[in-house]
């Protein structure tokens, strides 16, 4: 019996050998290839596509091929051009792979010790890797480089993991005029998907000199987050539903309604919310109704996304106030805390006749939705739930008050 | 002193050596600094024997003549016998009262590039007169069991380039040697190379710099070289025009230095970019085994104009 398990084994082991031994040989086959053919002719770019095919096993042998210390001994290459062409490659094909451990190698390889070839490859492929405070910093010692492409790549990267500090520079290279860094530019932009589209609305939307090609760029974004509606993974459904909901592309809004469905919450709600932003009554519907479930957590979901859409578009205002006259309170609750954490003003007078509602749950909400709006006629009905039999309620009149520097 | 107190002087003992320690430090650098401060302190001690501990039996020294430019070096040392003499008869004229800062220290497997500058004096015990010392030193160390030694050391290497005079006739048997590893490369059998070379030779790349700091190691021994040449022969072609700038043989015959520049080509069987270079090399070479053999060599080292 034990001879047989280790006959098993090590016919495993040499199995498991000789693919680990295939793939190494492989991924070499190709680093030749990268090494024997310029950057971007279809031979090179063909090998790159090979080591992508090969994915995350490949990933530790293309890490190595990006140190310098690499090119020593068996691996020695004497020519900085044939290191250049395989770090280049290298590069790429893991930000396509996307591989754990790439990003700290990425990291450091992007400084000016590197060829503009090698420094653009790796910052685009720390970008593809996506937020990390190491690579974020790294990016940003790069944004004040003497090179315009390596400051735009910088930019790119530092949207695609959704912070800030890459908007001036992508929007002066959309204002200005170099066409081919512009291409650079929407070209990042669209691969940016769901990261860049705030961005992407906001220019699409101002004058420039650039407005068709954004829209085309805007177009792409919104098909390719259509079909990322369809991801297996939970966060990337959602997430691509909140984008269309910013773009408010009519094309999505049968893709997001079959999302209404989907197995986890905030999916659904995340496309409820971006169909109500566009105005689509299922949307509006799915989180009204939300509103009115037994189950706190619905209800809190409901609170937060119709938040959202009423600060984005204003597209349900009518509704919650009609929410206020509903008969029932988790409703008119659900409505006045919307309407305070929107900072709806119009709702004023609607939110004072709440704190007269016979449902404690209904004037706690008028009273904290008073606060937030912070107007002085709300003084008045706020100082009279001070003696509110709960005293819960009569707790938020005071912090109302306190916001309202009446305490 | 009591236990507390002798606690307390360890404790700061222990301190003050973790703080003197550089954060760069690994085991191998503390061994490589060991032995050179064995150099050092067997030259102020006047102790032939704690200088000699830190040198190979192989030992090759070369005299910089605080020329960067290879092309004015010179063989001073083949091996230590001819090394402690000359130690034995320094140490006995003078006295040496210097120190020794290393600059970098590189170690790539059992090998070790480390670059040194000794300041200080030394004081001519007949006399009494004394000459300051600022001297920049390179060294190559291999590791052997446990113990890091000197195989090569250049003395005042100098940090720039200096005009070299016009130098004689390369030794015939080395220009030989060297056009023959050149045309090996031409062939797609490692053996017709590696037969050139010591079985523990060292292989460095100055990267055009004149400042052996910047310089590293690449290769460790002919295994190695083998192994990098049976790879890299497949996938490529080689040609090599070579020449010959310098030779300079030892006083006693057994060990050389020469300076080639060439121009290296390679093509690839994968794909059609041809990348071609061109270099000058520093070798030494030895022949205390019989037959002249490359013991180092060096790419890419900057020559004055």
């Amino acid at each position: 019996m034990n001879a047989r398990v280790a006959l098993v084994a090590s016919i495993l082991l040499g199995c498991g050998l000789v693919a680990c031994t295939t793939t190494d040989q492989q991924v070499d086959r190709q680093i030749d290839r990268l090494a024997a053919n310029r950057i971007g002719s279809p031979a090179w770019n063909s090998a790159v596509d090979q080591l992508v095919a090969m994915g995350r096993p490949a990933g530790r042998q293309l890490i190595a091929h990006l140190s310098p210390d690499q090119y020593k001994g068996i691996y020695y290459r004497e020519y900085r051009d044939e290191q250049e062409q395989i770090r280049t490659g290298a590069a790429l094909a893991l930000g396509r792979i996307r591989p754990r451990g790439a990003a700290a190698a990425l990291d450091d390889r992007i400084s000016a010790a590197y060829t503009p070839h090698e420094r653009l490859a790796c910052i685009w492929a720390i970008g593809q890797m996506g937020f990390s405070q190491e690579s974020y910093d790294a990016l940003k010692a790069q944004l004040a480089d003497s090179d315009r492409r390596i400051r735009l790549q910088v930019a790119i990267a530092i949207t695609k993991m959704e912070m800030p500090d890459g908007v001036p520079e992508l929007e002066a290279v959309l204002a200005g005029p170099d066409d081919e860094l512009a291409g650079m530019a929407l070209e990042g932009l669209r691969e940016s998907s769901y990261a860049g589209v705030p961005l992407l609305v906001r220019l699409a939307a101002a004058p420039g000199p650039r407005q068709q090609q954004l829209r085309a760029a805007m177009e792409q974004v919104t098909a390719d987050l259509i079909a990322k509606l369809q991801a297996d993974d939970p966060l990337v459904r959602r997430r691509a539903a909140q984008a269309l909901g910013q773009i408010g592309a009519p094309e999505a809004r049968a893709a997001l309604a079959s999302r209404l469905k989907d197995a986890s919450t905030l999916v659904r709600f995340n496309a409820a919310a971006a169909l109500a932003t566009m105005g689509e009554s299922e949307g509006i519907q799915f989180l009204f109704s939300a509103l009115e479930n037994e189950d706190a957590i619905l209800r809190a979901n409901a609170v937060l996304f119709l938040t959202r859409v009423q600060r984005s578009s204003a597209a349900v205002e009518a509704q919650l106030l009609a929410a206020l006259r509903s008969g029932n309170p988790l409703a008119r609750a659900g409505g006045a805390q919307v309407l305070g954490n929107a900072k709806v003003p119009g709702a004023l007078d609607e939110l004072i006749e709440a704190t007269r509602d016979p449902s404690p749950e209904v004037r706690r909400s008028a009273a904290i939705a008073l606060g937030m709006l912070a107007t002085p006629a709300g003084t008045e009905p706020l100082r009279a739930l001070l003696a509110d039999p709960d005293k819960t309620v009569s707790y938020y009149a005071e912090w109302a008050l306190a916001r309202l520097g009446q305490s | 002193m009591t236990r507390l107190e002798r606690s307390g002087a360890a404790l700061l003992c222990v301190l003050a050596w973790a703080a003197a320690v550089r954060a760069d430090e690994t085991p191998e650098t503390i061994l490589i600094r060991r032995t050179l401060a064995n150099d050092l302190s067997g030259h102020r001690r006047a102790d032939v024997e704690l200088v000699l501990s830190a040198y190979e039996e192989s030992f090759t020294g070369l005299e910089g003549h605080g020329n960067a430019d290879p092309r004015a070096w010179t063989v001073a040392y083949s091996g230590l016998q001819q090394y402690g003499e000359a130690v034995r008869q320094d140490l006995a004229q003078h006295r040496y009262e210097t120190t020794r800062a290393l600059n970098s220290i590189h170690v790539r497997a059992d090998q070790a590039l480390v670059t040194s500058q000794d300041s200080g004096q030394v004081v001519e015990r007949a006399t009494g007169a004394a000459r300051p010392v600022d001297v920049r030193r390179l060294w190559i160390l291999r590791k052997t069991e446990e113990d890091w030694r000197v195989a090569f050391m250049v003395n005042a290497c100098g940090d720039s380039l200096q005009p070299v005079a016009a130098v004689a006739a390369p030794e015939p048997a080395l220009v030989e040697l060297l056009a023959s590893e050149a045309a090996g490369w031409s062939s797609s059998r490692p053996a017709r190379i590696t037969r050139y070379y010591d079985n523990r030779f060292v292989g460095c790349s100055a990267g055009g710099s004149p400042k052996p700091e910047s310089w590293i190691l690449i290769f460790n021994g002919t295994e190695e070289l083998g192994a990098f040449l049976s790879r890299r022969l497949q996938a490529t072609d080689y040609q090599i025009e070579r020449q010959v700038l310098s030779t300079s043989v030892g006083s006693l015959g057994t060990d050389a230095l020469a300076v080639t520049r060439e121009r290296v080509t390679t093509s690839h069987a994968a794909g059609d970019v041809v990348h071609s270079l061109e270099r000058n090399v520093l070798w030494t070479l030895s022949r205390r085994g019989g037959a002249w053999k490359i013991t180092s060599m060096c790419y890419g080292v900057a020559l004055a104009e």
